[in-house]
């Protein structure tokens, strides 16, 4: 905001001695050391803000950093090995998985195009109506009784 | 159209200095806060009671504003910007603040007055009347005696009608006469 100065500090209703008291009361650091004091701990906080928020968001792999130092490197050699291989069987346990998948849904796929084999068939039994339990049945299908 | 006005050097340059920031240029955001940390200052301490607090509503005020940079336009005023987050994070700190004492006002501060004896019973008796002052009516009279914002600005940096602001100003200006008329009359 381009801030221009009022000119009304000393209006009508203003009280000049109030406004000088308010204005030494409220007046801002003249001293340049202190400028650069807030300039640096704003920059501080921001540095500090941004580290907080990678910090609550790590990288599944990040963990593995923790092992470079010398004294635990052969640990997390060993378990960047062992997440290696489970990684690499999951991935293969997964690919069987597809291929079963896959060769299942392609035979099913098959066999239904397939004709039905009562298609052509004459039904020589018939179908019976389902009814009620209270109709009278042998009033529909009187030959059965 | 037709109402292209003439860009500043300096807003030019805070404008490259807003684009480097989005970027991830801290050292950009270092600059945007050396230019604006001053006003923000003033901004805040208008609306809170102490150095102290108004130093955290700046400090607090840039970093809502380096979090929110990347939904800053670039074309918008960045200073009108930062001073409305500034004020609403003062405007927070004052209601977060339960405790208010009068009685905390800066020794350092030179007083203009010649007796200095009136000038501390003055100032003590300016403390506490500022603090039966609304937030609002305080930051306002602050704001505009003080720091020199117009009506508008005012209302653009606190969120209420030019008209309120002018109204606010009148109430405390007469608040505070009233107040100090007191210890006049008693000397």
């Amino acid at each position: 905001m381009n801030v221009t100065r009022n000119d009304n500090r000393h209006g009508p209703d203003a009280d000049p001695r109030v406004t000088d008291l308010l204005r030494s009361q409220y007046a801002a650091p003249q001293d340049a050391t202190y400028w650069n004091g807030l300039e640096a701990r704003v920059m501080l906080s921001v540095t500090r803000s941004i580290v907080r928020i990678n910090e609550l968001r790590p990288a599944w792999w990040s963990g593995f950093g923790e092992f470079r130092h010398a004294d635990i490197r052969p640990v997390g050699l060993i378990a960047a090995t062992i997440a290696l291989l489970v990684a690499g069987a999951t991935f293969v346990r997964k690919a069987e998985l597809d291929a079963n998948a896959r060769a299942m849904a392609q035979r099913a796929a098959v066999e239904s195009a397939l004709p039905l084999p009562l298609d052509d068939a004459t039904l020589t039994s018939r179908v019976r109506v389902r009814l009620p339990e209270d109709a009278p049945e042998r009033y529909l299908h009187p030959l059965d009784y | 159209m037709g109402t292209d006005r003439p860009v500043s050097a300096e807003a030019l340059e805070e404008r490259e200095l807003v684009l480097s920031a989005q970027a991830g240029d801290h050292t950009a955001f270092a600059g945007l806060v050396h230019r604006h940390q001053r006003r923000a200052y003033a901004v805040a301490r208008s609306i809170v009671l102490s150095h102290d607090d108004a130093e955290d509503a700046v400090q607090e005020g840039f970093l809502h504003a380096f979090r929110a940079l990347e939904r800053f336009r670039p074309e918008q005023a960045f200073g009108a910007w930062l001073h409305r987050i500034v004020a609403n994070a003062a405007l927070d700190i004052a209601r977060r603040r339960k405790v208010r004492d009068a009685d905390e006002l800066p020794e350092s501060l030179s007083s203009p007055h010649r007796d200095p004896a009136e000038a501390g019973e003055l100032r003590a008796r300016l403390a506490r009347a500022l603090n039966t002052l609304g937030e609002r009516q305080r930051a306002v009279i602050v704001l505009h005696d003080v720091e020199g914002y117009k009506h508008a600005e005012i209302g653009a940096l606190l969120g209420i009608p030019e008209g309120t602001a002018r109204s606010d100003l009148h109430h405390a200006r007469a608040h505070l006469r009233r107040q100090l008329s007191n210890l006049r009359s008693e000397k």
